[in-house]
């Protein structure tokens, strides 16, 4: 490129700015008066800004850290139980002579192929069952029903992108098949499985519907499932919504940030291969 | 193509004894299936109960009354042919085609052109890209919301600016008038799926090694030529899997619309799922509700048979 | 030495058993006036009955629904659940509450209730329930405008054409009301037809074919509604109306509290509906109910407690729900404030909505109905008429 490389990072925040506004709008929704959050003209920077929607939130919902515990934890928890099945899985697609590939795929991607609503009430069936409603193994387990046949479609053109000389190369030094994927093909695909392990990270953390079927408690109620308490039968607290909605934002935020790092590592990792 | 200094050497060694060799083949064999067996058995277990349980349900006729009593009688294709002969489901199988393609187009190709141009390398463009993920921290119902009051008729900030630029004369009524209200979903859901395309094509472009480019710029390769020959062939794997998870996705969207909309004003925009979940969860009549679901799954399953017929030219690696 | 040990700790298991009932509590009251009033009703419960411990779940309205359909489904019904008026038949139809006919026949209070309230409990000739509070919903209006426009409060369908006409300006809607397909929009849209003198089982007739045409013209060809509206909840109408961009709306008590917090530069007032002949409004509050399969002789100690007019009133002074008893609606509380005379008042000549099991499809039937004239696609005679052969199949 000829010309200065600011002026992309000009344009870059231009269409940041664009793309993020709605969000803007959220955040300053939280802060606006009632009456204000419909003014016309439409207040883009607010007027009179009233914070007492943080203590109406924090009053309502005293458990709001425990909240983020448990989003963090069932988070956490499908992430790594995900991650954990689906990377062997797809670089078994990729690269091992297996039979029924075609087969696998398919089966892990019906579980996609209903709204995820009409799975939770059978999901609840089987798991008050099992006595798995109201702790974190059940949703952890539920939520990983849904991320796993993702994750498995998107690592495998990562897999695939590797070449199989590596691992030939590595069993021929005396690695076994596992040793060779754990300690060559996996450290490879990292840009892929930090990629996948952000997007199953999003789906435990923004999971409403098995938080709110499987579990009773406020002690398992994860981020989500506090928004409820705000949205009534004929009425509802959109300032705490909103508000609601911005500071569960941040705690994903903070890791997507922090992620960045770690998808640089697996390119300069990759540079290195050569 | 890369250098791999291993290859070089494996054909120097000498030829492993026979024995050996086969004992080695066979504990592979069972090695190479313990990769994908865990996941298989995982969803196998979690996801075989729900799909059989809706497939039984759409041949009963099973309501409020009966669902616990099981009681229900088997009516067999009756509820299937309830459901096609009725026009509102006709309708909202129009309105799921019109919106899937809408939506899944603009999705790829605006998430393809942003994961190119963040794919270049200028102060800042790591952390920006990162940033367009904060869509998907927020919960839809939520971003449903935004957008409804962002596009209401009376007071909504995009009609305040179509106004401002002279491109409207009225205030458009985006949920309110059946000709346009589709076109405002399809946006709120294009901006949803926009984060999740580009980051995964970006990670599949930074895959592809900059010396392909390098060389090819020696050889005079123009920039288009470069994307068809180079960036495009490689990108395949990932564009394919983002434009199945996409359709997949796409096709079953249901929170999108019940929190815009619920399928109005007057049904015009029901989509398949809609439609099922009112029917089970507000109509309480679970054996139609389960038949337009699995209707829905039919489709989607054809969708992953074409997908896994695109695998078989990749397979050659 | 041994027995005597033994029969101790039998007896003291026993005991400790018999100690404590523990009881499943469900409603949806998560937040504000009614979740407080919840908390201390129940906090006065189990001080009056320190056997008796309630454990208490506030699940959300959307999600009300599908959970008790779940837990109906596995046989796991709270002991007692607070249901939403219209859906309690259907909540019976379902299998999902215990029925109380016996319990009910034997109390002595059973004859206090207003019909309409009672109406929404019973199934099949048998009782599902007691009403706990009521509410209304009315003609809100900012007065400072119609004072300036020199306009009456409109009390006649023709006034009410009339006064939106004249206060409907380019920022401002003369008459603003929640026309949204759910249930928020049948709820506002019911009062219509029966102040015209109709009712949902002569759908196909004149009363509602001229409701129908009063709200058409005053949105299509008067420009006093905005088209908005078909895509605004109760919660929206209000957020307008307190930003000045609506003239009057119809609402419910529930918008008080945000209406006193705001903070507003212009005084608002409650009126009666506005109607064609009969003096109406709709019912809205929620029912005691006692889940099937649950500890039912338990929960009826509870439910005939909670009900009772001493325990009664303050929980509803608290959620700011009107009596539907008349033992305890002629308290004078409920006339002190005009705002809460008002809605008391309108409570007295409410309809609920009870029309069996089906009401929910109903309900969407009658949203489909007048959102298709809204939109232009039928005119009200086609209207009625499609809602006609639709919903009439669907009545008991």
């Amino acid at each position: 490129m000829r010309f200065p490389r600011v002026l992309l990072s000009v344009f870059s925040v231009l269409l940041l700015m664009a793309f993020l506004f709605p969000i803007y709008w959220m955040a300053i929704t939280a802060i606006k008066p009632q009456q204000a959050i419909f003014a016309f003209p439409p207040e883009f920077v607010p007027r009179n800004v009233d914070w007492t929607v943080f203590q109406r939130i924090f009053v309502s919902n005293p458990d709001i850290p425990r909240y983020f515990l448990n989003s963090a934890i069932v988070g956490v928890g499908t992430t790594l139980l995900t991650l954990l099945l689906a990377a062997p899985a797809a670089y078994g697609i990729a690269h091992l002579p297996i039979r029924g590939k075609g087969l696998i795929i398919l089966v892990s991607l019906s579980s996609l192929m209903f709204p995820v609503v009409m799975l939770a009430t059978p999901l609840f069936v089987i798991f008050s069952r099992l006595g798995l409603t109201d702790n974190y193994f059940g949703l952890i387990l539920a939520n990983t029903a849904l991320a796993l046949p993702f994750s498995l479609v998107v690592l495998r053109p990562f897999f695939l992108s590797l070449p199989i000389q590596l691992s030939e190369a590595a069993r021929i030094d005396g690695c076994t098949v596992w040793g060779a994927f754990v300690r060559v093909m996996l450290p490879l695909a990292s840009p892929g499985l930090v990629t996948a392990g952000i997007f199953t990270f999003l789906f435990g953390w923004n999971d409403l519907v098995f938080a709110l079927t499987l579990t009773n408690t406020d002690a398992f109620r994860p981020v989500t499932a506090g928004l409820w308490t705000f949205i009534g039968v004929n009425n509802t607290d959109w300032n705490a919504v909103m508000a609601f909605s911005t500071l569960a934002m941040l705690p994903p935020l903070v890791l997507f940030l922090t992620a960045q790092r770690y998808v640089i590592a697996g390119l300069t990792a990759g540079a290195v291969k050569q | 193509m890369r250098e791999t200094p291993h290859a070089g050497r494996a054909e120097v060694r000498p030829a492993q004894p026979s024995q050996r060799a086969s004992k080695r083949r066979v504990t592979a064999r069972w090695v190479h299936y313990s990769f994908v067996l865990p996941a298989a058995l995982f969803l196998l277990v979690f996801i075989a109960y729900p799909v059989l349980f809706n497939l039984r349900m759409s041949f009963q006729d099973v309501r409020a009354a009966n669902l616990l009593n099981g009681g229900a009688a088997w009516v067999g294709l009756d509820n299937y042919r309830t459901i096609l002969a009725n026009p509102v489901f006709q309708q909202a199988v129009r309105n799921t085609l019109l919106f899937t393609g809408g939506s899944v187009v603009f999705q790829l190709s605006l998430g393809l052109l942003l994961a190119l141009f963040y794919n270049l390398t200028f102060p800042g463009s790591r952390v920006m890209r990162g940033l367009y993920l904060i869509a998907w921290t927020i919960p839809v119902i939520v971003v449903a919301a935004i957008f409804r009051w962002l596009f209401d008729g009376q007071v909504g900030v995009i009609n305040y600016w179509l106004q401002n630029l002279s491109l409207i004369d009225d205030n458009v009524f985006w949920f309110s008038d059946p000709n346009v209200a589709l076109g405002a979903i399809v946006f709120i859901n294009i901006w949803l799926g926009i984060p999740f395309n580009m980051a995964l094509l970006l990670a599949g472009l930074q895959g592809i090694p900059k010396e392909f480019y390098e060389a090819a710029e020696i050889d005079g390769a123009s920039v288009p030529q470069r994307f068809a020959f180079i960036t495009f062939p490689l990108l395949r794997p990932a564009l394919f899997a983002v434009l199945l998870l996409g359709l997949i996705y796409t096709f079953k969207v249901f929170d999108v619309v019940w929190a815009t909309t619920q399928g109005g004003p007057f049904n015009t925009t029901h989509l398949v799922a809609t439609l099922a979940f009112r029917t089970i969860f507000g109509q309480f009549q679970f054996g139609t509700g389960a038949a337009m679901l699995n209707l829905l799954f039919v489709v989607l399953f054809a969708v992953s048979l074409l997908y896994l017929w695109t695998l078989r030219n990749e397979e050659v690696n | 030495m041994f027995r005597l040990l033994f029969l101790l700790v039998t007896l003291w298991s026993l005991s400790a058993t018999s100690a404590q009932t523990v009881l499943q509590w469900w409603d949806y009251y998560t937040d504000g006036a009614n979740n407080q009033a919840m908390q201390d009703l129940i906090a006065r419960y189990e001080a009056a009955h320190p056997d008796v411990d309630i454990e208490r779940t506030s699940i959300g309205f959307g999600d009300l629904k599908s959970r008790i359909i779940q837990a109906a489904a596995t046989g796991t019904m709270p002991d007692i659940v607070i249901v939403d008026n219209p859906d309690h038949q259907a909540m019976a139809a379902q299998g999902a509450l215990a029925d109380l006919t016996d319990y009910i026949a034997a109390w002595e209070a059973n004859d206090q209730y207003f019909d309409g309230p009672w109406s929404s409990t019973v199934y099949n000739g048998r009782n599902y329930g007691i009403p706990y509070g009521s509410n209304a919903t009315a003609l809100y209006y900012n007065e400072d405008v119609l004072t300036e426009a020199g306009i009456d409060v409109p009390e006649t369908w023709d006034e009410l054409r009339a006064a939106a006409q004249a206060l409907t300006t380019d920022t401002r809607s003369g008459f603003c009301l929640s026309m949204i397909n759910t249930e928020e929009g049948t709820f506002t849209y019911l009062p219509f037809l029966w102040g015209n003198g109709g009712d949902i089982p002569d759908i196909g007739g004149e009363a509602n074919i001229e409701a129908l045409t009063l709200l058409n013209t005053m949105m299509n060809e008067d420009d006093s509604v905005s088209r908005a509206a078909l895509n605004w909840g109760q919660g929206e109408v209000n957020n307008q109306f307190m930003a000045g961009q609506c003239a009057m709306m119809i609402n419910g008590p529930w918008q008080i509290p945000n209406l006193e917090a705001a903070d507003l530069d212009f005084t608002w007032r409650v009126a009666d509906w506005p109607n064609n002949g009969t003096p109406t409004s709709i019912l809205g509050g929620e029912n005691f109910a006692a889940g099937a399969g649950g500890d039912t002789d338990a929960a009826w100690q509870v439910i005939s407690w909670v009900t009772a007019p001493e325990n009664l009133l303050p929980t509803l002074q608290i959620s700011g729900y009107i009596a539907n008893r008349a033992d305890v609606a002629s308290n004078d509380v409920f006339q002190e404030d005009p705002v809460i005379a008002t809605f008391a008042d309108q409570v007295a000549v409410a309809k609920a909505r009870a029309y069996g099991e089906n009401y929910p499809q109903i309900s969407e039937e009658i949203m489909n109905m007048v959102q298709s004239v809204m939109i232009g696609a039928r005119t009200p005679e086609q209207a009625a008429e499609a809602a006609a052969a639709t919903i009439m199949p669907l009545l008991p």
